[in-house]
């Protein structure tokens, strides 16, 4: 809709929400660090417990990396991770390893989500795609999960390798 | 009303109708950027109702198909609408979404010319239709309720599947002489309580017969057929004037084209110009004497003269609602529906023609439909899966498993499949009704007090579809209106 009429509604609804400024429109480029980077402005959480080199590990490994993306396609029918490209329904995962739960400017999470407090760690991914509903009771992310450890972590590690651009 | 009739919207509503014709040339001619945040979703976005913000007239809970018809109907009407939608996104139990580079439509998603609600929006805002190879077919299977493949010729496929379903549906005209009427003829409802499983033994089928046609009521029940109602199917089949050609090409054969159903819905609530919050989780919804009070999960209050409701059946139970729904009403939420369904594409890397595949229960896939296929890409596969808590639909193993019982050795390189069970804002895929449910389905159309109800399984017509969903809004929004009017007019 028009730029003029995005403001009011969004903001209320995001009341509680530990954004920065009227986010709708930040570009792909505002969105926090790249995957091991310091925390940004939008991630005042202390650094995670994962190290960034286990991110870099993960994304380092070319074969998980590729067996992730293929797997992504699962993901995908929700989630896009291109910046010129809009999620058909789930907030935007570009550097999602690091960022903070519930940080994707301008999504309208569930309050399982947008309360949950800390970063993404891998560990954490891995918890909430192996069982969404019981890492996050409440969350709205319509999946019913990843039950093999192998994919998870293929998944993960393709994520892991996708900077913030 | 007449209050309420002083201000004219129609210039507003051409204006942008106009805009939404131009916008989606743009998307025909591949630009995205339908919103002006094109980021995330563009169906995503907020609006402020024109200007007005509240109080409301009426608050539109879901912005599925039901949800934003009446949204724009009441507007229209001149009352001043707010839509709260859960999900990020409006479309309801439509989903388009991409798939390699590909429009994919993962709910609700046939529609036809015999379906009158939904073809008059796509005339109304100008949207063609896309066609899914069907006919013509190089090659057809039936699994067996054994896991057991038998390739039938596509021919012999189309001869012994169309006796089998005429039969199912021999009675279509006497029952229902006026399928908008379904109890029109009273012997309906003393049939409700006959599953499809049960009348499909009293037709002396042959075996493969009998599992192609289970497998196709597998996928209406989303359940075992011995829980189906029977009767709530042949209506369907009546509506497609009693004609089993036009019945299976208004099921599968026609997409909505220009953007898929995502688009058709934006234009619509766009024309509604009502107020949208989207990610917005009504938790509990307070009917005093003089309005609705909704209360939502994010602490948001909304207050409305009346609100209508157009949540799948198996969703209102989250709600509390101040006073309590009807008893009936209640009775029918915790037992009617059951549909267990979910949709998935898939890419195979070889090309292997334009097939169909019926996979009778307790087989998982149960309808397997070609919707593209070349040497280059290989073939995309549709699968409607009737009862997703038979596999793991994300487990792209197991999948493949499946599948190469029908093609051997084939492998699937992508699955993009979506579950409408887990999703916490439908916990079913599309509306089907129990055996001895149907004929109650009015119950939940009725309105209490100031609280109305769509959806599409409370349509008269094509309940498991797209225009069953447009049916109910349509009347919800004719209550609405009769109610405060009335009120309007007794307060002077």
């Amino acid at each position: 809709m028009d730029n003029a009429h995005i403001g009011k509604f969004r903001l209320a609804f995001l009341t509680g929400l530990v954004l920065a400024g009227t986010a709708a429109c930040s570009k792909p480029a505002e969105e926090n660090g790249t995957a091991g980077a310091e925390t940004s402005a939008e991630t005042p959480a202390p650094a995670p417990a994962a190290a960034p080199d286990t991110y870099a590990a993960l994304a380092a490994d070319a074969g998980q990396v590729e067996a992730g993306k293929k797997l992504f396609s699962n993901c995908a029918v929700c989630h896009s991770v291109d910046p010129a490209t809009p999620s058909p329904a789930g907030p935007q995962l570009i550097a999602v390893v690091g960022r903070q739960i519930g940080g994707a400017a301008g999504f309208p999470y569930s309050q399982a989500l947008a309360n949950a407090g800390g970063v993404w760690t891998p560990e954490k991914l891995d918890a909430f795609l192996k069982d969404p509903m019981t890492a996050y009771p409440g969350t709205a992310m319509a999946f019913g999960g990843l039950a093999k450890e192998s994919d998870r972590k293929a998944i993960i590690a393709y994520l892991a390798s996708i900077p913030a651009k | 009303m007449t209050s309420h009739l002083e201000k004219p919207r129609l210039g507003a509503s051409q204006a942008v109708d106009r805009r939404s014709l131009m916008r989606l040339g743009a998307a025909a001619a591949g630009a995205v950027a339908l919103a002006s945040c094109a980021k995330e979703n563009p169906e995503r976005d907020t609006r402020e109702g024109g200007g007005k913000g509240g109080p409301y007239d009426v608050a539109v809970i879901g912005a599925g198909y039901a949800g934003i018809t009446a949204a724009r109907d009441l507007a229209a009407k001149g009352w001043r609408v707010v839509v709260l939608e859960a999900r990020p996104r409006i479309g309801g139990r439509t989903f388009t979404s991409e798939f390699l580079g590909r429009k994919i439509e993962l709910g609700g998603s046939s529609v036809h010319w015999v379906q009158p609600h939904v073809f008059a929006e796509m005339q109304r805002y100008g949207f063609g239709f896309d066609e899914v190879p069907l006919y013509n077919l190089d090659a057809s299977y039936i699994m067996t309720a054994d896991g057991k493949v038998h390739n039938v010729a596509p021919a012999a496929f189309d001869t012994l599947y169309s006796d089998a379903f005429n039969k199912f549906c021999a009675n279509s005209r006497t029952l229902f002489p006026q399928p908008y009427k379904p109890f029109a003829n009273p012997d309906v409802l003393k049939i409700d309580d006959t599953s499809a499983a049960a009348h499909i033994g009293t037709l002396g089928l042959d075996p493969l017969q009998r599992a192609a046609l289970n497998a196709e009521l597998v996928l209406y029940a989303g359940a075992p057929t011995s829980v189906f109602s029977y009767a709530s199917f042949v209506k369907l089949f009546a509506l497609a004037s009693w004609d089993p050609f036009t019945f299976t090409d208004s099921e599968k054969h026609w997409h909505i084209a220009n953007g898929g159903t995502a688009a058709l819905a934006k234009a619509i609530l766009d024309d509604s110009k009502a107020d949208v919050r989207l990610g917005t989780v009504v938790k509990e919804v307070e009917q005093t004497g003089k309005g609705v009070i909704l209360r939502t999960a994010d602490g948001q209050t909304v207050e409305a003269r009346a609100a209508v409701f157009t949540l799948p059946t198996k969703v209102y139970p989250d709600i509390e609602f101040k006073p309590g729904l009807s008893a009936a009403k209640r009775a029918f939420i915790d037992n009617a529906e059951m549909c267990d369904g979910a949709t998935m594409y898939m890419r195979v890397k070889k090309n292997i023609g334009n097939t169909f595949t019926f996979c009778d229960d307790p087989n998982p896939l149960n309808a397997i439909q070609t919707e593209e296929f070349s040497d280059e890409i290989g073939t995309i596969l549709k699968a409607t899966i009737g009862r997703q808590s038979l596999i793991d639909i994300n487990d792209k193993d197991a999948i493949t498993a499946e599948l190469r019982k029908i093609h051997p050795g084939v492998e699937v390189t992508d699955i993009a499949p979506y579950n409408w069970v887990k999703d916490p804002f439908s916990k079913q895929a599309w509306p089907s009704y129990k055996v001895g449910w149907f004929k109650k389905y009015k119950d939940m159309a009725k309105s209490e007090d100031r609280l109305f109800f769509a959806g599409a399984a409370t349509a008269d017509g094509w309940h498991a579809y797209i225009d069953g969903a447009v049916e109910s809004g349509i009347r919800a929004c004719r209550e609405v209106t009769e109610k405060l009017a009335r009120e309007d007019a007794t307060n002077g």
